[in-house]
């Protein structure tokens, strides 16, 4: 069953200009001028109830306007949303009961009450019963371990803790459709892993679709199997991300710990050397020819432990937007 | 609606964060009355009767307007502006909460406050001071007071979510607000009771809807007036705030069309 349905989709925004200085800003007073920023520019896709999708780009991409366009905050200048098989920006109750929007930077939560006000106001805006409340209450604040934070007033905690609060009152109502906009912005190591257990899980358990923006990629790597990537607000690749590293890197990458001194040169021929310190090398070889560079590379130097790995996610991902801007 | 209940309790406790603005903001509200009450009671020395008005009159009018600010004018409207620009309006709009009602809980949580407030004050003014107020014991024109100034309230409502809403075209909201505001306290009635203006002037604000936020229902409360004068008031505030309401639903449908969420 199809959860999300764009076809399509346009989001312009009109920018107001103005140069630095006084005389600039009085100028700017008479005659306004303003550029047509193309945030989101003609992109499509579907996604499928309870398909984890990640989506990246870089900074300005348009990831965040897509997916507020897709929870209706925004009307979309041309195209077709469909989310659960409403039109999001209608905003009508049903609809809104099984979304939620989670952005790193938004503070829905009361600023002078303790969290615990906003997640009873959460309840009753979303009409949910005392059990279920109770329920997904005690295994939010457990996951999250905020027992003694919920009763104090947000403007002082921190603002990972924050952010939990935030995670919190936007999953009381266990939503349908989930959009994660930089869900582990703000929290430490072992949150994030936390984190990402909890999404995936969450996925599972209620069969949820779930669509998720990132800037670490470690985010994006433990959690979705698709990913669909975004720059200049054009679609560039929508798929699955083991096809993604195989048909963007042409690369591999061999780790290799040597035993006794090595003469760095040498490795040369194989490879470009990205590291090479006390032992330890990290070559990126042609994909093709790995295999035997390994095999050549265990025959002729006393190797203690040698890795073929794909590249860094990261890495691919830069590759992509390079070959998109050539 | 229990959302709606629970957004009135929130209100109230977050009042009580700061409540040191809360005083200052009380303390404001006084001076302006004594200002006022001092001016009067200057002119009344020398005549018994100012522009039809005696002195017990006047100084009703005046005292009371406190406990009318905190029915009509208290409201916290003056929020949305912000959270349009900030994007704050975001973490509403995505959930399934009427905003038009949201602002109304919030608004009747700060009017509840700061009524209950002025009551207290005027209290203590008469007991220190000791003016002669008229206190209306006639059931008809403390009917028709409540209700006139329910409506009052409705209209500043709806006139300052259109204000709020120039944020969704504009980032300058500030200026218009502060003019609307001087312009309020003339045209409402807040120095002075309108009727004694030219009667020409008059004509004119009998068919404007700031007419309809103090100075109707303290005239009202007054009671020296006709039948003809109160529903020919109620008919003309009535049909103000029907078309504000269309007005204001219709510029912020327009508005939500260009919304940015910007900054969040």
């Amino acid at each position: 069953m199809t959860s999300i349905q764009v076809f399509h989709l346009k989001k312009y925004f009109k920018v107001y200009k103005r140069n630095s200085g006084i005389l600039s800003a009085l100028g700017s007073f008479f005659n306004r001028k303003y550029e047509i920023i193309k945030a989101v520019n003609d992109i499509s896709f579907e996604i499928k109830q309870g398909e984890l999708v990640g989506f990246i780009g870089p900074n300005g991409a348009g990831k965040t306007t897509t997916l507020k366009c897709l929870s209706g905050l925004l009307w979309p200048t041309k195209g077709k949303i469909e989310v659960l098989g409403y039109r999001p920006f209608d905003k009508q109750t049903e609809f809104l009961k099984k979304i939620a929007l989670v952005m790193g930077q938004k503070n829905q939560l009361w600023w002078d009450l303790p969290a615990i006000e906003t997640f009873r106001l959460n309840k009753e805006i979303y009409e949910i019963g005392d059990k279920n409340y109770q329920e997904i209450l005690e295994e939010l604040i457990a996951l999250f371990d905020v027992k003694e934070l919920i009763t104090i007033p947000v403007r002082q905690l921190s603002l990972g803790q924050r952010m939990k609060m935030e995670l919190i009152a936007s999953l009381l109502h266990k939503p349908r459709v989930l959009f994660l906009d930089e869900p582990t912005i703000g929290l430490d190591v072992v949150m994030q892993k936390k984190m990402r257990d909890f999404i995936a899980g969450y996925r599972e358990r209620f069969n949820s679709t779930i669509l998720l923006t990132s800037h670490y990629m470690s985010d994006v790597k433990s959690m979705c199997k698709r990913v669909i990537i975004i720059d200049h607000g054009k679609l560039i690749y929508d798929g699955n991300l083991e096809n993604l590293i195989k048909e963007y890197a042409d690369t591999k990458v061999i780790s290799i710990d040597l035993e006794g001194r090595i003469d760095l040169k040498e490795f040369k021929i194989f490879g470009e050397i990205k590291s090479g310190i006390n032992g330890k090398i990290i070559l990126s070889v042609p994909r093709k020819f790995a295999p035997e560079i390994a095999t050549t590379i265990l025959k002729k130097y006393q190797v203690e432990d040698l890795d073929i790995e794909d590249p860094e996610i990261e890495d691919v991902i830069r590759l992509v937007f390079e070959k998109n801007k050539k | 609606m229990k959302k709606y209940l629970i957004l009135i309790r929130n209100s109230f406790s977050e009042y009580f964060a700061y409540r040191l603005n809360f005083f200052l903001w009380r303390v404001r509200v006084i001076a302006i009355i004594l200002i006022n009450f001092s001016l009067w009671q200057a002119i009344f020395r020398q005549n018994k009767v100012v522009f039809g008005y005696d002195e017990s009159q006047i100084l009703t009018y005046i005292i009371f307007i406190s406990i009318l600010s905190g029915i009509v004018l208290a409201t916290r409207t003056e929020r949305v502006a912000t959270e349009i620009n900030m994007g704050i309006l975001s973490n509403l709009l995505i959930k399934p909460i009427h905003y038009f009602f949201y602002n109304l809980s919030r608004d009747l949580a700060d009017k509840v406050i700061n009524t209950c407030c002025s009551f207290i004050e005027i209290a203590l003014l008469i007991t220190v001071i000791n003016p002669p107020v008229i206190l209306q014991n006639n059931p008809f024109w403390l009917l028709s007071f409540i209700m006139t100034s329910i409506v009052a309230s409705l209209l500043y409502f709806e006139i300052n979510m259109l204000l709020s809403s120039v944020a969704f075209w504009s980032k300058e909201t500030w200026a218009p607000r502060f003019i609307f505001f001087i312009l309020v306290n003339f045209l409402a009635g807040m120095y002075f009771p309108l009727d004694i203006v030219p009667q020409g002037l008059y004509r004119i604000l009998e068919y404007l809807p700031f007419t309809y936020l103090i100075f109707f229902p303290l005239k009202i409360y007054l009671g020296n007036i006709t039948i003809v004068f109160l529903i020919k008031g109620l008919i003309i505030s009535v049909v103000w705030s029907v078309f504000l309401w269309w007005l204001m639903i219709y510029v912020w449908k327009k508005g939500l069309k260009i919304y940015t969420s910007e900054g969040q």
